[in-house]
């Protein structure tokens, strides 16, 4: 220390003060722009995402359009002699043959003549005759023209009177094919000309005698797009570039071409959300099919069943994961004191960290086959625990005064779980021996007998695993809300003489309700968003049911199927990309209520304090 | 017919060995059998391949060998799926596409508005699809048709009734009346496709036929449940599980898959695994690379496929690939 004298304050003078203000201010006002930056960024691009999300999905719903074009050069040849007929299916037509059309696999033959009447002929049986006889138009009608879709698995019918139908091979109850009336499609003004197949889809294009040109799918009886000019009504027939880009009208003069927009035909609202007949099914469903390693001439993209079956997974878990974590939370913060209390809730909490592949691995090797061999032995303990729980109950006042006064809380609970694992035990011995005696040896296989279909990965594998996975957090929360209850009102009430058990149901029950709530929804955004679980434990099978005992497939599951493999920009890509936003929308309702009924919530604690 | 097409898919095989051109002669089988194996100067630098997972056993084994030649070189493999190895290979995120089927029209397109040329496809294994059940199943063989009735919806091929019980193929007691539980591979896999091309005649899956992610995923679970069946490569072969003999058509004997069998073409469910690469027609490919290829063309790389139940190529198919590739 020097001599001189000290300064009077330790707070730097005038000039330095100022500067030290200045940069504090300076740094105040970064660390804010930054603050806003990063907040702002996070908003931004939670929208970008949810907006690329959007822009991926919309031209799977974007009309069909089409352009007239100037034909650069002329289509390559097209070669339309028939096949020839043998003459053992001619005779046995018994009719002048108008149209014939080969079926590729095993070589049936259906000939039709130009008032519509038909036989189907089959080459392994030609001493059969007529398989089946036949009328493909109304009497009156003529029948003009005949056609396979691409992939020869149905056919499409035009007639004078401008009607369009659809037909497919399909074996009856003796496994014999026919001939079936599928349906009409929207009937045109004129008569049909010619009908035209995409090459490699399901689509077609129709023409008609008044010039009128339309483009069909398959699925759909309304046409896609139609169109009407007169320099149409030249033409005599109609043929598809090689990738369905653009159609030729061919006929006597010069050739016209349309330039199509076409790229999704299979996808509209109707397919996503109704049943659908597809080709060679017996009964129009909800079907969800696609493949990567092949190109489908019918993408079969119903939202159904996905949908079914994440909610369905959901539903089940929330089944085992709702009461199990409300009662829980309920006795660890209504009914253990404390030592116990915390160590037991970070437990629960601490599943919550658990690996969900982990859960979906164990599910699917040691869960799915062991509850197929005690299938029983569940349901008998099901029914076991809550008579042998009453009848403890039931028992506990007759016991000597000794035994009831147990010291310390901690003894109920190992005294119910010497309960539980007496059940359990039981249980598996009840199950296992009434499977040997009643139901020669497997509960699962006598079900099947019974008509319920079992699969071994089904929804009731998965509701245990997920449900072991949701309940964390449902007990979390609704722990933290009971523990919340203000402590003035369970004092209060226990100092005009309520009992434990009154308090717990009319203090802190009805004022942790919303809470409670609030964790059943956030528990049931956590199971709908669930994916690896519901990946291993099931065997994702498409199918629409919420039978327990047969599989699921989840929206979520399929993403992380499928979208490795989609072909980008393929229909089957961006229908993926309408599956994510359909599950964002399940979470975001399933989260947006958890938060309503949380303010709520909030607002009831803030009036009980004032 | 079908069946007939079905087995002229794998005569390619039979026919490449048939009609070598001059060309070919002059990389003779005993040759590429003795290209060195070990390179003399020491190869660095990380190469990354991405598709298959039916093959990802088979990468995996060689990459082992292949390290250990040079260690400065880093192999990473990736195996979601073989519609996975396109992708990457267009994004350039991998040097090599292991895929289990050949690459479509419209990936080979995409291809080729990219670069101008074509993905070059090296065929590096013969594998074989394997029906399993689990070993307490008394039945020894299935035909084709059988197989279309399990796992078929629409049936186009043959065109019978639907199977649901095991007594419909022929078993008794206690077998009769329990249900078939199909298992299969998830879309994402070459092998759902060529099963689906081969056994379906391109039809529809049953809706019920569970799809699990992962080749070793269906012999597992097959493994566990009594009246399972599942399709999967013949290198997946666990304890508890089985495999059966399979019949083309009626005429034909119930065949189990063995090399032969596969070789010969009348096993009716084999097929070549490729690599596929990214190689300009005028351009070597780089050093790892052939290095790597080199490898696994070679006598020793091939004799490492009977680790994972694969049957190595042809001496004639490979020599072609070697001369395509410039190795």
């Amino acid at each position: 220390m020097t001599q001189g004298t000290p300064p009077l304050s330790r707070l730097p003078a005038g000039k330095q003060r100022q500067r030290r203000t200045q940069q504090r201010r300076w740094l105040n006002r970064l660390w804010s722009w930054l603050i806003t930056l990063a907040g702002g960024s996070v908003i931004l691009a939670l929208l970008g995402i949810f907006v690329y999300l959007l822009t991926e999905v919309t031209p799977l719903f974007k009309p069909v359009s089409a352009q007239p074009i100037v034909v650069e050069h002329s289509p390559p040849a097209f070669d339309i002699t028939p096949a020839p007929i043998p003459a053992a299916a001619a005779t046995a037509a018994g009719f002048e043959v108008a149209f014939s059309l080969v079926e590729p696999l095993q070589g049936y033959l259906l000939l039709a003549a130009s008032n519509g009447e038909a036989c189907l002929w089959w080459q392994r049986q030609p001493e059969a005759g007529c398989l089946q006889r036949l009328s493909l138009t109304d009497r009156t009608v003529n029948l003009t023209t005949l056609r396979w879709l691409a992939g020869k698995q149905s056919i499409v019918s035009g007639d004078s009177s401008g009607q369009l139908k659809q037909w497919f091979f399909l074996p009856d109850e003796h496994g014999q094919l026919r001939i079936s009336w599928i349906k009409p499609f929207a009937r045109r003004n004129a008569a049909i000309v010619d009908i035209a197949p995409e090459q490699g889809r399901s689509g077609f294009a129709v023409l008609d005698a008044a010039g009128g040109v339309s483009l069909f799918y398959a699925n759909l009886t309304k046409p896609l797009w139609q169109g009407q000019a007169a320099e149409y009504q030249r033409a005599t027939r109609l043929q598809f570039s090689q990738r369905n880009e653009q159609l030729w009208l061919l006929g006597p003069g010069e050739p016209t071409a349309l330039q199509l927009d076409n790229r999704h035909p299979e996808i509209s609202w109707r397919t996503l959300f109704q049943k659908v007949w597809y080709e060679g099914w017996q009964q129009p469903e909800y079907v969800w099919q696609s493949s990567g390693g092949a190109e489908l001439r019918q993408g079969k993209y119903s939202l159904v069943p996905l949908t079914i079956g994440t909610l369905k997974a959901a539903f089940y878990a929330m089944l085992v994961a709702v009461p199990l974590g409300i009662l829980a939370a309920l006795y660890t913060a209504c009914f253990l004191s404390e030592p116990l209390r915390s160590r037991l809730s970070q437990l629960i909490e601490l599943l919550a960290l658990f690996p969900t592949v982990i859960i979906g691995f164990l599910a699917a090797i040691w869960l799915a086959p062991a509850l197929e061999q005690h299938l029983l032995a569940l349901l008998l303990f099901l029914l076991l625990l809550p008579l042998l729980v009453l009848a403890l109950a039931r028992l506990w006042p007759r016991l000597p005064k000794r035994w009831q006064q147990i010291p310390g809380s901690g003894w109920d609970l190992m005294l119910l779980a010497a309960l539980l694992f007496v059940t359990a035990y039981l249980a598996l011995l009840g199950g296992d021996t009434l499977q040997q005696q009643f139901f020669s040896g497997s509960f699962r296989f006598w079900l099947n007998e019974q008509g319920v279909s079992y699969q071994q990965r089904n929804a009731l594998v998965v509701g245990l695993a997920m449900g072991f996975a949701v309940l964390p957090i449902i007990f979390s929360i609704c722990y933290d809300v009971m523990s919340q209850v203000p402590r003035q009102l369970t004092l209060g009430a226990s100092a005009l003489g309520a009992t434990h058990w009154q308090i717990v149901r009319r203090v802190i029950w009805p004022l942790s309700l919303p809470g409670v709530l609030a964790a059943v929804m956030l528990g049931l955004g956590r199971a709908l968003g669930e994916t690896m679980i519901i990946l291993m434990a099931t065997g994702n099978a498409p199918i629409s049911n919420f039978n327990l005992f047969e599989g699921l497939r989840s929206l979520t599951a399929t993403l992380t199927i499928e979208l490795p493999e989609a072909a980008v920009d393929s229909s089957h890509y961006r229908m993926l990309f309408l599956v994510a936003i359909l599950l964002f929308i399940f979470t975001f309702m399933a989260n947006t209520l958890a938060d309503l009924v949380r303010q709520r919530l909030k607002r009831n604690f803030q009036r009980l304090d004032t | 017919m079908l069946v007939a097409t079905a087995k002229l898919r794998l005569m390619i095989i039979s026919l490449v060995l048939a009609a070598l051109s001059p060309a070919l002669r002059a990389v003779s089988p005993e040759q590429s059998a003795t290209l060195a194996v070990a390179e003399p100067t020491p190869l660095s630098g990380t190469l990354s391949s991405t598709g298959s997972d039916t093959l990802h056993n088979m990468m995996m084994i060689w990459r082992r060998q292949f390290v250990a030649l040079h260690p400065q070189l880093n192999l990473q493999i990736q195996s979601s799926g073989s519609a996975t190895a396109p992708v990457a290979l267009l994004e350039g995120t991998a040097s090599l596409g292991p895929m289990s089927r050949p690459m479509l029209a419209v990936e080979q397109e995409r291809f080729r508005r990219r670069f101008g040329y074509d993905a070059i496809a090296v065929p590096v294994a013969l594998d074989m699809l394997a029906l399993y059940v689990h070993q307490d199943n008394p039945l020894r063989s299935i035909s084709m048709a059988q197989l279309e009735s399990i796992y078929a919806q629409n049936r186009l091929c043959h065109r019978q009734a639907a199977i649901e019980r095991w007594g419909e193929l022929g078993l008794a007691g206690t077998w009769q009346s329990r249900p078939v539980a199909a298992y299969g591979r998830n879309p994402a896999s070459g092998t759902y496709g060529f099963f689906r091309q081969q056994v379906l005649c391109e039809g529809d899956y049953q809706q019920r036929v569970q799809q699990l992610p992962g080749a070793a995923a269906v012999v597992r679970a097959v493994s566990q449940s009594v009246n399972a069946i599942g399709y999967s490569g013949l290198g997946q072969q666990i304890a508890g599980v089985k495999i059966l003999a399979l019949q083309a058509d009626a005429n034909s004997p119930a065949l189990m898959p063995t090399p032969e069998h596969a070789i010969s073409g009348r096993y009716p469910l084999a097929r070549v695994l490729y690599i596929y690469l990214n190689k300009a027609p005028a351009r070597a490919l780089p050093a790892a690379e052939q290095a790597f290829l080199r490898f696994v063309l070679s006598a020793e790389g091939q004799a490492l496929l009977s680790n994972d139940g694969l049957v190595p190529v042809p001496a004639a198919l490979r020599a072609q690939a070697i001369q395509e590739l410039g190795l």
